[in-house]
C-alpha cells in the first residue's frame, strides 16, 4: 500500500510554474529523499503533502486522505535554521508542543504528554538536554529536538525539510543514522539540497526540477547538482535525471 | 517619598491611580509578552491608535468612550485577523491605513462634539490621576478577561509564536487563535488607554516585556517580570507626576524605556565581562 500518492500534480506561485504534472508514490516504511536545485520545487512538494499549499491540478493522497486531513499521523520537521531566535523555551517544552492538536482543550499538558515527550527525547538521544533552552543548542541538537517534537505524536510518516542544512558532515551522518533507525517504525520523506551522503541511507530518490523522476538510491549519481565539489552551489540549467 | 505616602493616604484619586497602574501592569505583562514573542507590535500599534475612532464616534453619539474603545478594538481585532488569513501580503499596508483612518475619524468626531475638544488630549495621553473609582471595576474586569484567556490558550499562543507553520500542520486553528491573541491585545489597549493614553499604549505593551525577555528563560518568567517592570514604571510615573507636576503617561514610558535600555546595556556588556 502506498502511503503518499501524487497523481499529475501541478503547482504554480502566481504565474510561475513550480511543478508540472508530477506523479509518484511512496510506499510504507520507505526512506525517500527529495533532491534538486534551489527553486526546483522540493519544499513545495513537502508543503503540498502537509496541506500547507493546495495543488493547481491533480490529486494528492497522504495516508489515505487528502493532505491536511491526517493530523497527528504525520510528523513534520522544519529546518532548524528557520526557527525563531531568542525564544525562551526549553527542549522539553518544545517537544511537548508536538502534542498540541485541535482537540487540546485543557490548559495543561497531561502525564501522558510528559511520558510521550520523555520517550521521544530518549529516541533521539537528547534527554539530558531537556532543561536547556532551545536557543542555546547547536544546529545538530536543535534538529534532534525538532525530530523529537515530530515523533511525540506517534506519527506513521515523518516529513523533514533539509534536516542537515545547518550542520557539519559528521553530524549530518549522525542524523541520517538516527533517521535510518526511526525508519524501522515509520516511512520517512526527506528534502535535501544535495546528494551528499543521502544515497547510502535512503531507498529511493526523487530528483525534482519542475518535473520529478524517481530512481533507486544506488542508481542516482547526478540530480541537477554539481556533485564533484560537494558544494552548495547549484546548477539550475541541468535537467534532473536526464 | 514621605510626603507622597501621606498624600496617598489622604487623596482617593492617588489611590485610584495606583490601583489603575497595577491593573495596567498585569494586563501589559500578560499581553505584552505575546506582543514581543509573536512580534506583533505593529498590529498592536495599529489597534491602539485606531481605537480613537471608536472613542470619537461613541462620544459624538452620546455613548461612553469606554464602550466605543472596546467595540472598536474588538472590531479591528477581527478585521486584522481575517486580513492576516486572506490577504497577508497587504497586511502591513492595511494596518497603516486603519491606524491613520481610525485616528482621523476620532479627531474629527471629537471636534464635532461640542464641549469635548479638550478630552482629546486625555484619550491620547491618558489621565491616570483622574480615573474614577467606578472605572477601576471595569479595568479589573478587563484584566480578568485577559488573564483567563491567556491561561486557557497559553500553550496555543506559545505554539503560534514559536513556530506558526508547525502549529498549522498540527491542525491548530491558526486564524481563530490569532484573533483571540489580538483580542487579548485589544482588551489591554482599552485598559492602558486610561493609564498612558492611546499614543503611548504601544510603549507599555512592548518595553516591559522586551526588558523581561532579555533575562528570562521561560514565557511565564517574562510575564512575571514584565508585570513587575510595568508596575514599577506606572508607580514611578504617578510619583513623578504628583511630586514634579509633570504628565504621568510620558513619565511612565520614559521609566520603562530607561529600564529597557539599561537591560540591553547590561546584557550586551555584562556578558563579555
Amino acid at each position: 500500500m502506498n502511503i503518499v500518492t501524487f497523481d499529475k500534480v501541478s503547482f504554480a506561485y502566481a504565474a510561475w510554474p513550480v511543478l508540472e504534472e508530477v506523479s509518484f508514490d511512496i510506499a510504507e516504511r520507505e526512506f525517500f529523499a527529495i533532491i534538486g536545485p534551489n527553486g526546483g520545487g522540493k519544499t513545495t512538494i513537502l508543503k503540498l503533502m502537509l496541506g500547507l499549499l493546495k495543488p493547481r491540478q491533480g490529486t494528492i493522497t497522504v495516508l489515505g486522505a487528502a493532505p491536511g486531513k491526517s493530523v497527528g499521523r504525520i510528523g513534520y520537521v522544519p529546518q532548524s535554521a528557520r526557527m525563531e531566535l531568542d525564544f525562551p523555551i526549553t527542549v522539553e517544552e518544545t517537544v511537548m508542543l508536538g502534542r498540541l492538536g485541535p482537540r487540546s482543550l485543557t490548559p495543561f499538558f497531561s502525564e501522558k504528554d510528559r511520558i510521550a515527550a520523555r520517550a521521544a527525547m530518549t529516541a533521539v538521544d537528547i534527554l539530558p538536554l531537556k532543561g536547556r533552552l532551545f536557543d542555546e543548542l547547536s544546529g545538530g541538537q536543535k534538529q534532534r529536538v525538532l525530530i523529537a517534537r515530530a515523533l511525540v505524536s506517534g506519527p506513521e510518516l515523518l516529513l523533514l525539510d533539509e534536516p542537515v542544512s545547518s550542520v557539519d558532515s559528521a553530524v549530518e551522518q549522525d542524523i541520517y543514522a538516527l533517521l535510518k533507525e526511526l525508519n524501522k517504525k515509520m516511512a520517512i520523506v526527506m528534502v535535501s539540497h544535495d546528494l551528499g551522503f543521502v544515497s547510502s541511507y535512503v531507498n529511493r530518490i526523487a530528483c525534482v526540477n519542475r518535473q520529478v523522476s524517481v530512481s533507486d538510491a544506488a542508481e542516482v549519481t547526478q540530480c541537477g547538482i554539481d556533485e564533484k565539489y560537494h558544494s552548495h552551489m547549484h546548477r539550475v540549467d541541468h535537467h534532473c535525471g536526464l | 517619598m514621605g510626603g507622597f505616602a501621606t498624600a496617598l493616604m489622604q487623596y482617593p484619586f492617588l489611590q485610584n491611580a495606583l490601583i489603575a497602574g497595577l491593573l495596567a501592569a498585569v494586563a501589559c505583562g500578560l499581553a505584552g509578552t505575546f506582543v514581543v514573542l509573536k512580534k506583533i507590535s505593529f498590529v498592536t500599534g495599529g489597534i491602539s491608535h485606531a481605537v480613537l475612532g471608536g472613542v470619537g464616534v461613541a462620544v459624538f453619539l452620546g455613548y461612553s468612550p469606554f464602550a466605543g474603545a472596546l467595540a472598536c478594538a474588538l472590531l479591528f481585532t477581527v478585521v486584522l485577523g481575517l486580513v492576516n488569513k486572506r490577504a497577508r501580503q497587504h497586511e502591513d499596508t492595511l494596518i497603516g491605513a486603519l491606524w491613520a483612518i481610525g485616528m482621523s475619524v476620532g479627531i474629527l468626531f471629537l471636534y464635532l462634539t461640542p464641549g469635548h475638544q479638550a478630552d482629546l488630549m486625555s484619550y491620547l495621553f491618558g489621565s491616570i490621576l483622574m480615573v474614577p473609582r467606578g472605572s477601576l471595576y471595569r479595568l479589573a474586569a478587563l484584566d480578568a478577561a485577559v488573564l483567563i484567556t491567556v491561561f486557557i490558550f497559553f500553550r496555543q499562543f506559545i505554539a503560534l509564536s514559536f513556530d506558526e507553520e508547525h502549529a498549522r500542520v498540527r491542525g491548530l486553528p491558526r486564524t481563530m487563535l490569532y484573533i483571540v491573541l489580538l483580542g487579548v491585545v485589544a482588551l489591554t489597549v482599552v485598559v492602558l488607554m486610561q493609564v498612558v493614553g492611546l499614543i503611548l499604549v504601544i510603549a507599555l505593551l512592548t518595553l516591559p516585556a522586551a526588558t523581561a525577555t532579555l533575562f528570562s528563560r521561560s514565557p511565564v518568567a517574562i510575564i512575571g517580570w514584565a508585570t513587575l517592570i510595568g508596575a514599577v514604571s506606572t508607580f514611578a510615573g504617578i510619583y513623578g507626576s504628583f511630586t514634579l507636576d509633570i504628565p504621568a503617561g510620558p513619565a511612565m514610558v520614559l521609566v520603562a524605556g530607561a529600564l529597557y535600555l539599561a537591560g540591553l546595556l547590561l546584557r550586551t556588556f555584562g556578558r563579555g565581562a
